[in-house]
Parts: structure tokens; sequence; C-alpha cells
């Protein structure tokens, strides 16, 4: 197990310096001079000169990426974002921990109130509250994140008075945000939940496990849900994976200042290092969680063989 | 058979008038239709019939296992004297397993493919005795079904089939049931791990005096291992009597082509098996009459207009057919 996850991580290495590269490449080759951005337009061919010299600009595009790489890996600098005037690695990690604790948040909340939704439905498939889950779980994944937010904050700031409508930093601030960003999340896997669970329901091992007399419920939760969890797994992991890029919109309607935030900044401002700082964070962290997943698979299903 | 013979030992599983329906998309399916089968403590009964027949349906039924919708079960289904669909659920989950435990088809997929073979052994032990080191018990039974104890800390695809097999076989004895329901439990298997299993379940059926409704259709296994036959024919029995009656005497022509469709090793290499001509009938449209008169070869205008309803031909004997094989009815 501990080879496999040695592996894995080593696996991890190639995959992120080719982002890396890859990322590099695309904005070098974007037009738009970062000295002309940095200094104003009215800046003097002197000065502009002067920065690129500076910055080192004028180096071949092999020699940058390469300083890029290097300076990343080892200083674990991400370069210096020219607007803001600090390091990109600084403004990162003032953001990361609230897109985590937002992305970890509502993916919990999605997972808590998704799959029992989901194998209550299947249990008790064709009955009312199935019929009504699946109507439900279809308006939720239609509704953009921004119409349910914006609701939200009508309904539960606006009118009822109850919950603040912006900031991320109290629970109470974190409720409507949490929620918004779980609408589509919970649908998604309650929908998943529900499908996977009807096929294991009719496996041959599940009537086995009843045929031992064993009650229904142990049935459900012991033999059917474990058998399940793999598509399960797949679609919360990817949640999460997306959810910790940032939840742009969710991000820009409550004011949380989290990394969906600071990329559309750095976007509209063509702060071009935070962007690839950004990118890059967003790429590492799905690696990340892709990995964690695959972990959890060798331990919910023994025929996932580690080699 | 409700008129069974008169036996002083009462039934252990007396099944009367049972029917069993499914709601399904292509309509309503008639899998068993007015089916009467019983089974006396101690002995073993071999149940035949082709694929689609309703025998593992009727076993099913017996275990109150056809989910209800889209099934539908109607008719009494009495063991021990009890009837089985009064039964409350917790009366049904003892019986389950305790008293009448299942040995499934296809090893690969009834066994949970996330649980160690132990772990499932033990599990029924759990559920239905009182002994306090459920995994000595498992152990025990790997032992008695051949396999080593430490094989039961293995995954079910880490086994090979037969081995499967015989984890299926030590689940359904762990708790000594009074009657064990063995559904073909050969027929995923190759031929050499076929004759294991069956001197397997012969041996332990007698070791642990438990009853055995064995669920085939091969011919050959029931004259190795039971003590009656009944043959079940769309939804409902054919013929059924003691084993060396019908062996020696089959009445009922359905009985007969399927005893003509066993290859023999005194029949001429090239010469072709005989085969009942036809299909089952389909179990949405069942056909009016005897069910077996559209491929029956000495159907009369009598068949195509009513069954004949099971009768007692001979002691001991019973068969449903206007005319039985070798009888006056054959001259009419």
């Amino acid at each position: 197990m501990l080879k496999y996850i040695v592996r894995r991580v080593l696996l991890l290495v190639p995959v992120i310096l080719c982002v890396t590269a890859v990322l590099f490449t695309i904005l070098h080759f974007t037009p738009g001079d970062p000295a002309h951005i940095a200094l104003g337009q009215e800046a003097t061919r002197e000065a502009i000169a002067a920065f690129r010299a500076e910055h080192g600009l004028d180096d071949p595009f092999v020699v940058q990426l390469g300083r890029y790489i290097y300076r990343a890996v080892v200083h674990a600098d991400l370069g210096y974002s020219y607007i803001m005037k600090s390091p990109v690695s600084y403004e990162l990690s003032t953001r990361i921990p609230t897109t985590m604790k937002l992305a970890f948040w509502a993916v919990a909340f999605s997972t808590l109130v998704g799959i029992p939704l989901g194998v209550i439905c299947a249990v008790r498939q064709y009955s009312f509250l199935d019929s009504l889950t699946t109507l439900v779980t279809l308006l939720g994944v239609s509704m953009p994140t921004f119409w349910t937010g914006l609701l939200l904050i009508l309904a539960f700031s606006v009118h009822l008075e109850w919950l603040p409508s912006m900031g991320f930093s109290t629970p109470s601030e974190m409720v409507l945000p949490v929620v918004t960003l779980s609408g589509s999340t919970i649908a998604i896997i309650a929908r998943i939940t529900r499908s996977s669970m009807l096929e294991v329901i009719r496996t041959d091992y599940v009537r086995t496990a009843r045929a031992k007399g064993q009650k229904e419920r142990v049935v459900i939760l012991r033999h059917a849900l474990p058998n399940a969890m793999i598509p399960i797994l797949t679609i919360i992991s990817m949640q999460f994976g997306l959810l910790l890029g940032g939840s742009l919109i969710t991000e820009a309607i409550f004011s949380i200042s989290g990394v969906g935030r600071l990329m559309i900044e750095a976007i509209n401002m063509r702060d071009y290092p935070i962007i690839q700082g950004g990118v890059l964070f967003i790429s590492v962290a799905f690696c990340l969680v892709n990995l964690a997943v695959d972990i959890l698979y060798a331990f919910v299903d023994p025929r996932i063989h580690v080699k | 058979m409700a008129d069974h013979p008169v036996t002083d030992q009462k039934p252990l599983l007396d099944i009367r008038n049972l029917f069993v329906r499914f709601h399904t998309d292509a309509g309503l399916v008639h899998a068993v239709n007015g089916l009467n089968l019983s089974l006396r403590k101690g002995r073993s009964l071999g149940f035949v019939g082709e694929t689609g027949a309703g025998k593992t349906t009727t076993a099913l039924a017996a275990l109150q296992l056809i989910q209800s919708p889209p099934g539908e079960t109607r008719g009494e289904i009495f063991f021990e004297g009890q009837d089985v669909m009064k039964m409350t659920e917790a009366e049904k989950r003892a019986l389950r397993g305790g008293k009448i435990a299942m040995i499934f088809q296809d090893p690969m997929s009834s066994l949970n493919p996330i649980m160690t073979v132990e772990e499932q052994i033990m599990e029924m032990v759990s559920l239905h005795s009182t002994l306090a080191n459920a995994r000595e018990r498992a152990r025990e039974m790997l032992t008695l079904v051949g396999i080593r104890p430490e094989r039961g800390k293995d995954y079910p695809h880490q086994l090979s089939g037969g081995m499967r097999q015989r984890v299926g076989i030590a689940i359904a004895l762990a708790c000594e049931p009074s009657l064990l329901i063995a559904d073909e439990p050969t027929t995923a298997l190759d031929v050499t791990i076929q004759a294991q299993v069956i001197d397997l379940i012969r041996k332990l059926q007698n070791a642990v005096r438990t009853s055995l409704l064995l669920i085939t259709h091969d011919l050959g296994v029931v004259a190795e291992i039971c003590d009656e036959v009944a043959i079940m024919y769309a939804g409902r029995l054919v013929e059924a009597a003691d084993l060396r009656k019908l062996y020696k005497r089959p009445l009922h022509p359905y009985t007969q082509g399927l005893f003509d469709a066993v290859p023999r090793l005194d029949t001429a290499p090239g010469e072709k098996l005989a085969v009942i001509p036809g299909l089952t009938p389909d179990p949405t449209n069942l056909p009016k009459g005897c069910s077996f008169s559209p491929r029956c070869p000495n159907v009369r205008d009598v068949c195509r207009e009513r069954s004949c309803g099971m009768t007692e031909h001979e002691p001991g004997h019973f068969v449903d057919c206007h005319f039985p094989l070798g009888s006056r009815g054959d001259e009419k």
C-alpha cells in the first residue's frame, strides 16, 4: 500500500511539471507586455527597458521557463504580481484557506444530504419521495449558482434578515454560500447514489444477504451501499476538485475573498503571474484529490489491486 | 400433490396452489401457476425443469424473497406446519438462513465482493445461532467444505469458482438448517468440480440431517442424490414420484422428452440427440389447456381445452396428463 502511494506521488511530479510548462508557454505568448501593464501606458522607453532587464523578460523563452520552474520548486516562488505589488505565493496563500474551507463544507454538506437521499430513493424506487427528489434534483442541477445565491440572499438576508449576505468567517456567514454551492452538488451526488444503488440492489449477493435472514436495513447499509460507493466517490472527488479551484460565482456573490475572486480580478487586470499561479494551484489540487480518491478506492474495494 | 400419499410423517415443506406473477413492461409474467409440492423431513427432492420453468422462483417464494412489486405471490407455503406467507418480518428473517438455507446458482456473483469469505460465513452464524465464537464456527465450516481455514481471510475474487461455491455451501449449512435449497449448484462449474460439489452436498446433507430441495435440469445429478423427483413445466408440476418409479417409467410425454434428450453411452457416434420440438411457452401468454400441448407428440383435442390436473396414476406416482404414456389412454 505504502509503495503504491509513494509511486503515485512520484508520478505527480512529471504531471505537474508539464502543466507548469504548458501554462507558462501559453501565457508567455499571449499578447501584451508585462512591463507596459505594470508601469502603465505613459511609462518611458527607458523605464520599460529597465523593468524588462530587472525581471529578466529579455532572456530567451527557455531560460525564463527554466527560471520559473526552478524558483517554483526550490523557493516556492511563483513570481511577482506587478499589479498587486506582492508575491503571487503570498496572494494565493491568503486566499487558499478560505476557498478550501468553502469547498470542504460544501462537499461535506452535499455528501451528508446527497447520499442518504439517493439511498432512500433507490430503496423506495418510484415512490412519491423518489419522484419528488428526482424533480428537485433536476431543479438543483439546472439552476445556475448565481440565481440560487441571489434567491437565498433575497429570502434569508433581505426579507427574513436571518443570515448575513457577505463574508465567510463566522458560522452564520458560512451558511448561505455553503448551501448555494451545495445545491447542484447535492443533486449530482443524490442521482449517482440512486442509480448506483439501484444497480447493486439487484445483484445476487444482495439477495444472498437477504436469504441469510439479515435485516433489510443492514442489507442496504452493509452489503449494498459499500458496493455502490465507487461511482459515488468519483463524483464527490470531482466536485471537490472543481470547488477547490474556487467557486468564482459564489465567491463573487457573497464577497468572499477566495481563489475564485482572486482569479477574476487577475483576469480583468491581465495580471498574468497571478493567473498562472492560480491555475497551477488548481491543477495541483485536482491531482491531489484524484490521488486521494484512488487510494480510497483501494480501501473501499479489495478487488482494486494495488501493485 | 395436495393429496400426497398417506404417510405418518408430516411434510416439512408443503406448497399448496402457489401462484407467482411479475408485473413487467412486457406484460404480466406468470412464473408459477398453481404449484403443489411437498417434501418430508430428511428426504431429498430433485426439482427438474427447463430454464424459465419457475424453479428458482418457487424456491425464492418459499423464502419469501420475491420482491413486491414487481412480484406477487399467492397460495399457501407451509413450513413445519406454519404458513410462511402469514409470518411477521422477524419470523421470516429467522426462517431464512436459520431454517431454510439456499445455495445459489452462480458462485461468481452470489458472494459479496468486498467482504472476506470468513465474514460472510460469520454473518450467517451470528444471525441464527448463539455460538459465542462465530469466527471459530466459520473456520470449522470452511474445513468441512474442504477449504483451508486461513483462506477465510481472502475475498471472493481470490478464490476459484469451485471454492466460491463451497463457501456458498458453508454459509448455507453454517446454522444447520432443516431444509437446504440448492439452486443449480453445479451449473456454473466445470465437470470435475461439479462431481466434487455434488459429493460434498450429499455428504453434508447426511451429516447435518437436513432435507434437500435440489433445483436442476440435470437428470443424472438427480439420480445420484435424490429420493424423489418433481418435473416442472411452465410454472407447474407435470409429474412427481419416487425416483425409481419415475426413472423406470416416466408417464408424462415431457418427462419422456427430457430422458430422450440425455446423451447415452450407447448412442452411435454422429447420431443426433433427440430434442423436444418447440420452445417453452411465453410466460406472459400461456397456452389454453395443458401448457405442454403445443409441443406434445400425443396431443389430442381435449388437451388444448383443459389440463388434466394432478392424478395418482399408480400409488405414489402423480402425473398431470390426460393420456399418460403406456396407459389405456394411448389407445383412445
